[in-house]
């Protein structure tokens, strides 16, 4: 009776529950029980090695150190359900660290030679337990996360796992830049293809016919079909990895708004893809989103899209989706959605007196935006003496963002406004308005999101200005940077004493927290932090991280690159679940709902983040403001 | 009685007696006492009945776990239920959720007796308020064996009335004793989770932890060998 309960709850523990029948049957016949009164100490600093692996039943435990001037450091609580004393038993070396227990507590105690018979079969178990967490449990968290979310998971996958080379159905068909139309049309008819690659006479691709080529641009044209094919093709030709996934490929089509991409494969053209090949490979394809936001003749068609994007999400998260796929095409949606507002706005106020770029910033800035998407938009406007001109604009823009604020909210996107007029400035303007925030950082406390700065539609480079210009002062000025520093560490994270969750007390979100403002938002300002630090000019939080680990051998961005995308990913499997239980879509979640192996996962995420305001609190004054 | 005669009596009393029961014999000659109690084997056990008149009544099953000093082992027990020499009472079956089929399938008492002391070997034996298992025990092994139970025996609600004069940490520990002295009681009063009462097993591996926790603060007063274990808690 007790044999059997005490296999369950092994069967149930990580790393032990991959452990086959038979050991787990060796390993629980050697368990022990052992009873510690609080403050009782277990295992001495400097004391004899461990002779057992210890997991918690029930209780607390903490890990301490005792320094020369007899502080102690305190390195971390456990509590049930986790493990101390590895590193001594498998090393044999003098525990470096004192356990005491801090409340009464019960552990079961597996033993040295036990632990090593069966470490020896299972060598994963080695990994468990000396490597880092994140590194080798996301995954499956992720799937109990996707389980939870979905009872059945058909095995269609293939966007998130089919290489586009893959997919690629015929040899590429190409014809010779001053061959004339007729004979890419009969070319065409020929094959009974829809597109065709045109090359110079080196035979490299220059640019691309498609049916809808031949129609718009030649037969309602009325052009001569023995003109050269190069006058009618498209030369924006984008290219595309043959090892790259399919969603990748499908993102670039959206990013771009083209519907072709060329597949090269070690250089050479292996093929072309187009949105129909996508479609064909997955019942719900994103473009089909695309194309309808962009055919749209008036504004309340819109007011569909942001349903279907809900649907379109469940289904890729069911296939398996990652961060940076979900995060990738709620931006490029939301973008478009925007876009075309803004076009139903121009058509309706005709074109501005001076000409502007719409830039976003923050979480849309750095292609990360949720479900419940927070849009931060600006406008750049072009220099002028001339103060009537300006007078006009500004007149101008007082309309734009009244109505853009009242479309997107009418459609039922965005319910927030996502520009102010405040936000609208001449290119100078700005520049001057970013000068004083590095100047006295503490007493304008400027929002520390203008720095993911990138324009949607109008001069780029304009943007790019700013943004370069941002980096430079945050270089001259050790204060602006203390003060990202501060407004980092002060939203602490939601973990209290003994490493419980700390969730509302009272109120609409009684026992939830804030995953967004708690989970995303730290790691998002700490990567920023240290990539501004370091130079890297990228905007996306996970590609941020991926340069501080490979360039910078930063120890801990492997870890919080993984935590990140585990944290966005359950943000969004709540907000989708939400929508289709008829909730409101927020950024909230009880914990207490997870699954055991989440639970523990978003406690090390927290962790995590806290040893990175540790590490941001040494590098830089953080001294409170109010 | 000259020890020639007593040798002999011995003999053949132990020479009819199933193997395991033999071990008895000398039990008490082997028995270390200056071990440290961190390294003595101990079984924790427990005993559920027809009733608890020790004329009439008898031991319907048994449960027990093994220990070493203060580590319980959950996974090495010993449970069997026993067909009872006496009638079955209609109340007592609400208790231990035992039926009269269930019971008239187990084993007989001498079958199990030998299966227990093959599990207890030498070890010193824990209950609470166990005399009265070991007086039923006694019974059933005189009955059928012709001998006595020989392993040293601790009750854990003499620990505790020892702990209870004599230790002032402990009642600190814990903010005050109990003085309700059955095992549920006492159980909860500790902080012990149950989780399944009235079943010999589930009580041996209370009393097991009670014991576990008695065990931490016995050092403290000086507490450390079996023979001063005994002294403080033998039944």
């Amino acid at each position: 009776m007790l044999t059997e309960e005490l296999i369950e709850i092994f069967k149930k523990t990580p790393p032990f529950h991959i452990l086959n029948e038979r050991d787990i049957e060796i390993l629980v016949e050697s368990v022990a029980m052992e009873y510690y009164p609080r403050g009782y100490k277990i295992l001495l600093q400097d004391g004899p090695p461990s002779d057992a692996l210890r997991l918690i039943k029930k209780g607390v435990i903490k890990v301490y150190v005792t320094s020369e001037d007899d502080d102690e450091i305190i390195i971390d609580y456990r509590s049930e359900g986790e493990f101390f004393g590895i590193i001594s038993v498998i090393s044999g070396d003098r525990s470096r660290a004192t356990v005491q227990a801090v409340e009464d507590t019960i552990c079961y105690v597996i033993p040295k030679d036990i632990l090593m018979k069966i470490m020896e079969r299972n060598p994963t178990l080695n990994e468990y337990f000396l490597k880092s967490y994140f590194l080798h449990f996301m995954d499956r968290t992720y799937d109990e996360t996707r389980k939870r979310f979905t009872l059945f998971c058909h095995g269609d996958r293939s966007l998130f796992t089919t290489p586009v080379g893959a997919i690629i159905r015929r040899e590429p068909v190409t014809i010779s830049e001053d061959a004339s139309i007729w004979d890419a049309a009969r070319v065409m008819t020929a094959e009974n293809i829809g597109s065709l690659i045109i090359t110079n006479k080196a035979g490299v691709p220059v640019g691309l016919i498609t049916d809808r080529d031949l129609r718009e641009r030649v037969i309602a044209r009325k052009r001569d079909v023995n003109e050269e094919v190069r006058h009618i093709m498209s030369s924006s030709l984008i290219r595309i990895d043959a090892n790259e996934l399919c969603f990748e490929a499908l993102l670039k089509m959206i990013r771009y708004n083209i519907h072709h991409l060329l597949v090269i494969e070690s250089g050479e053209l292996k093929g072309i893809v187009s949105n129909h090949d996508f479609m064909l490979l997955q019942g719900h394809s994103p473009l089909v989103l695309i194309k309808e936001i962009d055919e749209a003749q008036q504004i309340e068609v819109l007011s569909t899209i942001k349903s279907k994007l809900f649907r379109i999400i469940s289904g890729l998260l069911r296939d398996g989706a990652k961060a940076h796929n979900l995060a990738g095409l709620i931006t490029e949606i939301t973008e478009k959605i925007i876009n075309r507002v803004v076009d139903f706005i121009e058509k309706r106020l005709g074109p501005p007196p001076l000409s502007y770029a719409l830039f976003v910033y923050g979480d849309g800035g750095r292609r990360e935006l949720t479900l419940n998407p927070y849009v931060k938009l600006g406008v750049i406007l072009e220099d002028t003496n001339n103060v009537t001109t300006l007078q006009h604009t500004n007149k101008y823009f007082e309309e734009f963002v009244t109505l853009l604020n009242e479309q997107l909210r009418k459609i039922e996107y965005i319910d927030t406004a996502v520009l102010s007029t405040e936000e609208v400035r001449c290119f100078t303007e700005w520049k001057n308005l970013l000068k004083q925030w590095a100047e006295d950082p503490f007493h304008i406390r400027p929002d520390e999101d203008f720095v993911d700065l990138r324009v949607i539609r109008g001069a780029t480079e304009w943007g790019t200005g700013l943004s370069e210009y941002l980096l430079l002062l945050l270089g001259q000025h050790d204060e602006l940077m203390d003060y990202y520093a501060t407004v980092t560490v002060e939203n602490r994270p939601p973990l209290g004493f003994l490493r419980r969750f700390v969730v509302d007390k009272t109120g609409e979100h009684k026992d939830e927290l804030n995953l967004y403002t708690k989970g995303l938002k730290p790691i998002v300002d700490s990567a920023r932090i240290f990539a501004i630090e370091k130079g890297i000019s990228d905007k996306s939080t996970i590609k941020r991280l991926t340069k501080l680990s490979k360039r910078f051998n930063f120890e801990y961005a492997d870890d919080v690159q993984k935590a990140f995308e585990y944290i966005y990913t359950l943000l969004i499997h709540e907000q989708v679940q939400k929508f289709e239980s008829g909730s409101i879509v927020d950024d909230f979640i009880n914990p207490e709902r997870l699954g055991t192996l989440e639970k523990k996962t978003l406690k090390e995420a927290f962790q995590l983040i806290a040893n990175l305001y540790d590490l941001i609190e040494k590098n830089y004054k953080t001294e409170r403001v109010s | 009685m000259s020890l020639a005669i007593l040798t002999k009596l011995f003999k053949h009393e132990y020479k009819t007696v199933p193997l395991p029961l033999r071990a008895q014999k000398g039990l008490k000659k082997r028995l270390n006492l200056k071990k440290r109690i961190e390294e003595v084997d101990f079984v924790s056990f427990d005993t559920e009945l027809t009733g608890l008149d020790f004329q009439e009544d008898s031991i319907i099953s048994i449960g027990a776990i093994r220990m070493k000093g203060g580590r319980i082992f959950p996974a090495q027990t010993f449970y069997s239920l026993v067909r009872p020499e006496s009638e079955l009472k209609t109340d007592s079956i609400v208790v231990h959720g035992i039926t009269p089929d269930d019971l008239n399938a187990a084993p007989d008492i001498k079958d199990v007796l030998v299966e227990f002391f093959e599990f207890i070997d030498d070890a010193v034996l824990i209950g609470h308020f166990v005399f009265i298992d070991v007086k039923f025990l006694d019974k059933a092994l005189k009955k059928h064996f012709g001998i006595k139970l020989q392993n040293p025996v601790i009750d854990t609600f003499n620990i505790h009335e020892w702990l209870y004069d004599n230790d002032s940490a402990f009642s600190r520990h814990y903010r005050g004793m109990t003085t309700k002295k059955d095992l549920f009681s006492m159980a909860r009063r500790y902080g012990l989770l149950i989780e399944q009462s009235h079943n010999a097993l589930y009580d041996a591996y209370l009393t097991a932890q009670l014991f576990q926790v008695f065990l931490r603060f016995l050092p403290g007063c000086g507490i450390n060998t079996l023979e001063e274990l005994l002294m403080i808690g033998r039944a």
